[in-house]
This record gives structure tokens, C-alpha cells and sequence, in this order.
């Protein structure tokens, strides 16, 4: 076994004692009284202090939910099961939600792995690859059957969620900017514009439309697929959030199909 | 190196400024971005990143970094290459790096002498190395590859270091002189890391100044540390976390002594305070540098 695989797993197991061949002296002899375990308790501490640190700024609301303290033990315990997987750790924490979801001391925050989501979508959008929109007004003499054709690339910027749980009324109270929320479901769009983060309540069927739409069915089949849905959409509902698209320049480019 | 692009030339102030930088902060862009083109009364010339904070990122930070870039030269500091890794380099990070480093054009690069990744999965911590015939040739071997990636020369960090190995037999100064020598690499010499080291293993700071190779020193670190009470003793930890320390501050004045200017910089990178007390540490720096400068300066005449 290599000696980094050693130093690794002792590291990472609490309960192991720091690993052979580790001395407390340098190459010039002299000693310091502290001993080894503290030394290498240093480093596990580091580690995990720091996985636990990138989490919080991850996770807010989350935090502000499970509380300072019980959102401590909640990283430390997600960072001993799942270690980055590469050094850029603002990417970190993207399993956190599955692992609310079968995380027994909070089960009964059922609300709390898609509030996680949310912030996973948060930090997403935020940091997505800068891209080039495309410009409204080019569709503005479109005519209507061009438009129900029209097919749309979004930028990496744009997330949706759709929840059992009141999303969006959770965000808004844990933000201070709504009341208590009551019990429904609610679909949200998470998007970014002029470098921050906007959460936007979609229309029920708001979810399936945005989803047929990125997963590259024209305007006209994705409102056809909300209807197959059993959800009734107005289409002033689709006007509204294909009007939020493209004023947000959320989308990269369209093609008009066949 | 690259060169530093804001020296005011013929001016002996702009020249020392152009020599002070600061680990930058998010939360300190209002007031590194409002100097504008005045950035004389800051006395800073250049700042710099974790590498990885910026790897494929969009958004505001990328935004705000390329904008103080049209003040200050930018250096990028890697955490995660990992170059003592018995794994091996991994090639996705590093192909990371060399697009970063081609977008932002950094005027330095620097990566640590240690490893933090294994078997796929990534420590945030840079774990120490036993200093070996055997571990050095790993080390050039992947500090050459990061070179020959980038097209350019990289500078490598003295980490601090809370332990040692049964198996060390190269003293840490020889042993990064050698890597410095078959690599072309340059060395950034950290000066609390020193300290820390030092008196964590009970040697004398000024010694291991001396036997250090100070002449493939083309970057320095200052930074604070904070101290580990246990009923066993005192252990040192390199937090990063407060102001440069006295004996630290003595160190750099001996430094700057026996090298002359070099880039410098004040990291603070936990319990990150307002701007005016880390410029505070800048103009500490600036006069430390400034009075060893004049001694270097006259020892060189003499």
C-alpha cells in the first residue's frame, strides 16, 4: 500500500492513529513537545474545517434552516462520505441534496433537500460560462406560426425546479422578503441577469413547458406536451415566461423548426 | 516570470509600489476598483488569486478580476495541482489551469512543494511530502510536465509543515534548491511558512534563512498565523487568519536584505478584515521593504 494511501486514510477516519513513519522531529534533531497526534491532527482538522467552510457559503439557507450548529455536524458528515473530487471547491456540495434525502437526523425537514437544490441551482447559475444572447427584437417579425416553431438554445445561466414543497414561498420567507409559507407545490425558474441571482415563481405547467423547451421542442410542441400534461396553462402564461426568457437574455440562439 | 506591467518607471515610489500586492479578496473589490488609475495612494501594484476560485467560472467574479486587471497585474496562486502526488498529475485540473492562465495572463503562476489528492479524491489541505531522492525526482518530474503545459516558467511554495518523515534525508532548503535547479522552476518563499515550520520542529528561523536558496526566490508571502495552546505546548498553524507577526516581519526584513525588491504580498485569507487594516499590513510591508532595500542596496555598493 503507498504511503499517500496510508496518510489518506488515516486522515479521513477519525479513528485512526496518524500513520507509520511520521516523526515529531526535523532533520536537524531537535524536538518539539507537541505530540504526533496533535501534529496530525492539524491537517485532518484543516481538511474537514475547510470542506465544512466552502458548504456554508454554499448553502445558506440551509444553514439559516438547520441552525449554526446543526448545520456543522450536517457538513462534516456529507464531507466524510463525499470528498471532492477535484480541487475547484466552489463546484462542492452538489450531492448534498440526495443526501438530505436520506439523511435520518433531518427527515423530518422534508422541505430541506429541495431547498438545497435551490441553492445547488443558486450557485449554478451564478458562476455558469459567460455566453452570447440572443437578441429579442430579431423575433419581432416573426409571425405566429414562425414563433410556435421556434426552437430556443438556453444559456448555461437558467435552472428549474419543480417541488412538492412551497419552493418558492421558502426561499422568499428565508430571505425575509415573504410570509410564512403554506403547504403547495411550486415550480420555479432560477436564472441569472446583470450578475445576480433571480428566483421566479412559474405559472402551474410553467415547469413541463421549460423543460419540453430546453430539451429542444419547439414553442408549439412544449405547450402541446403541458396540455398532454393534464395542466391547464393560458397562453398568457407562456407569453409571460417566454417573455422573461428572452428579455433576460437567457437564450444563446433560436432555430426556426422545419 | 512575466514582467510587472505597472511599474511607473523613472519613479522611485511607483517602482516600490509596483512590488506590494494583496491577496484579493471579493469583499474588498469596492475599494481596490474605486483607486482607479490613482492606485499610488493604495500602494499596491498587483494582486492575487487562488487559481481555482476562477477555473471555469462565469459571472461577477470572473468580471470584477478582469476589470481590476486594467489597474493591477494579477498573479495566480493553484492550491490543487497536487505535484507530489503519487498518482500523478491530473490532467483535467491541469488542462483547468493552462486555460485559465491563458485567459487571464498572469504575470506570476505558483503552485506548493505538496500533494492533496488521492485515488480521485481531493483534500483541501496541502499535506506534507518526505523530502527523498525519490519524491524529488516525482516532483520535477510533474512540476517539468506543469511547465511545459503552460509554456512557462511556475513558481513553488514552501508549505508550512507540522510534521516530518522517518524517511527525509534532503534538508527542505537543498532539497528545493535541486528542484529548482533541474526544473527552471522559480521558488515563492513564504515567510511565516518558515516561522511556523521552524518553530513547530524546534529550528532557528535564521538558520533556515540562511541555507535557504534566496536567489530562486522570485515571489514572497506574508501572512499571520495563530497559535494551538495544549497542555503539551504550543503548535503554530498557518491560518492565514490575522496580521504578519513580529519575528515574521524580522524574517522578511532579513530577506529583502539579502535579495533586494521582490514581489510581495499580504494574504489574509480567514477572518478576512476590512480594507483598511490589511492595507495597513501592505504599508507595513512597503516599509520593512523599503529599509532593507536601503541595506541591500549599500551592501552591494560596499
Amino acid at each position: 500500500m503507498s504511503n499517500q494511501k496510508l496518510f489518506f486514510d488515516a486522515l479521513t477516519n477519525a479513528n485512526f492513529p496518524p500513520p507509520d513513519g511520521l516523526t515529531e522531529t526535523s532533520l536537524l534533531g531537535a524536538i518539539s513537545s507537541m505530540p504526533l497526534q496533535e501534529r496530525f491532527n492539524v491537517y485532518r482538522n484543516n481538511v474537514f474545517h475547510s470542506l465544512i467552510e466552502a458548504l456554508k457559503a454554499a448553502f445558506p439557507l440551509v444553514e439559516k434552516t438547520v441552525g449554526t450548529a446543526g448545520f456543522k455536524i450536517l457538513a462534516h458528515d456529507f464531507a466524510r462520505e463525499h470528498l471532492p473530487s477535484n480541487p475547484v471547491l466552489y463546484t462542492y456540495g452538489q450531492h448534498l441534496p440526495d443526501f438530505l434525502e436520506q439523511y435520518a437526523p433531518l427527515s423530518h425537514l422534508g422541505y430541506l433537500p429541495d431547498l438545497a437544490r435551490l441553492e445547488v441551482s443558486i450557485s449554478a447559475v451564478c458562476d455558469a460560462p459567460d455566453h452570447q444572447t440572443y437578441p429579442a427584437q430579431k423575433l419581432a417579425a416573426l409571425t405566429e406560426t414562425e414563433i410556435s416553431k421556434l426552437c430556443l438554445d438556453f444559456a448555461p445561466c437558467v435552472r428549474i425546479q419543480a417541488s412538492p414543497w412551497p419552493i418558492h414561498m421558502l426561499w422568499a420567507f428565508l430571505n425575509d422578503k415573504g410570509d410564512d409559507p403554506i403547504m403547495k407545490p411550486q415550480e420555479i425558474m432560477v436564472f441569472r441577469h446583470d450578475f445576480s441571482p433571480i428566483v421566479r415563481l412559474l405559472p402551474p405547467g410553467g415547469f413541463t413547458f421549460l423543460e419540453a423547451l430546453k430539451a429542444g421542442k419547439t414553442l408549439g410542441e412544449s405547450m402541446q406536451i403541458v396540455e398532454a400534461s393534464g395542466t391547464v396553462m393560458p397562453p398568457e402564461s407562456m407569453q409571460s415566461i417566454f417573455n422573461d426568457v428572452m428579455q433576460h437574455d437567457l437564450v444563446k440562439s433560436v432555430t426556426i423548426k422545419g | 516570470m512575466g514582467e510587472l506591467p505597472h511599474i511607473s518607471s523613472g519613479d522611485a515610489e511607483g517602482l516600490l509600489n509596483s512590488y506590494l500586492g494583496v491577496g484579493y479578496k471579493p469583499v474588498h473589490f469596492s475599494e481596490l476598483y474605486g483607486s482607479g488609475t490613482n492606485k499610488a495612494i493604495e500602494h499596491v501594484g498587483w494582486i492575487e488569486v487562488h487559481a481555482e476560485n476562477y477555473m471555469g467560472r462565469g459571472g461577477l467574479l470572473p468580471a470584477r478580476l478582469r476589470a481590476l486587471q486594467e489597474t493591477y497585474s494579477l498573479s495566480l496562486h493553484g492550491v490543487g495541482l497536487s505535484l507530489g502526488s503519487e498518482d500523478g498529475l491530473d490532467k483535467e485540473h491541469l488542462t483547468r489551469l493552462v486555460e485559465l492562465v491563458s485567459d487571464y495572463s498572469p504575470f506570476l503562476v505558483s503552485e506548493h512543494l505538496a500533494w492533496s489528492s488521492h485515488g480521485g479524491r481531493y483534500l483541501n489541505d496541502l499535506l506534507p511530502l518526505p523530502y527523498t531522492n525519490e519524491v524529488l525526482d516525482r516532483v520535477c518530474r510533474h512540476v517539468d510536465e506543469v511547465q511545459s503545459a503552460l509554456g512557462r516558467q511556475i513558481l513553488i511554495e514552501n508549505p508550512s509543515t507540522y510534521l516530518g518523515f522517518d524517511a527525509s534525508h534532503i534538508p527542505k532548503p537543498t532539497f528545493l534548491e535541486s528542484m529548482a535547479n533541474r526544473t527552471g522552476c522559480g521558488l515563492l518563499l513564504d515567510v511565516n511558512n518558515i516561522y511556523v515550520s521552524c518553530r513547530n520542529s524546534g529550528v532557528n528561523p535564521d538558520d533556515y534563512l540562511d541555507d535557504f536558496p534566496v536567489n530562486r526566490v522570485v515571489e514572497i508571502h506574508l501572512a499571520g498565523y495563530a497559535e494551538d495552546q495544549t497542555p503539551e505546548g504550543v503548535l503554530l498553524i498557518d491560518n492565514h487568519g490575522g496580521p504578519v507577526s513580529p519575528p515574521v516581519w524580522d524574517l522578511f526584513h532579513r530577506l529583502i536584505g539579502k535579495t533586494g525588491y521582490l514581489p510581495t504580498l499580504i494574504e489574509w485569507d480567514t477572518n478576512i478584515p476590512d480594507w483598511n487594516i490589511l492595507h495597513k499590513e501592505v504599508l507595513k510591508a512597503r516599509e520593512v521593504m523599503s529599509a532593507a532595500h536601503q541595506a541591500y542596496s549599500l551592501e552591494k555598493a560596499g
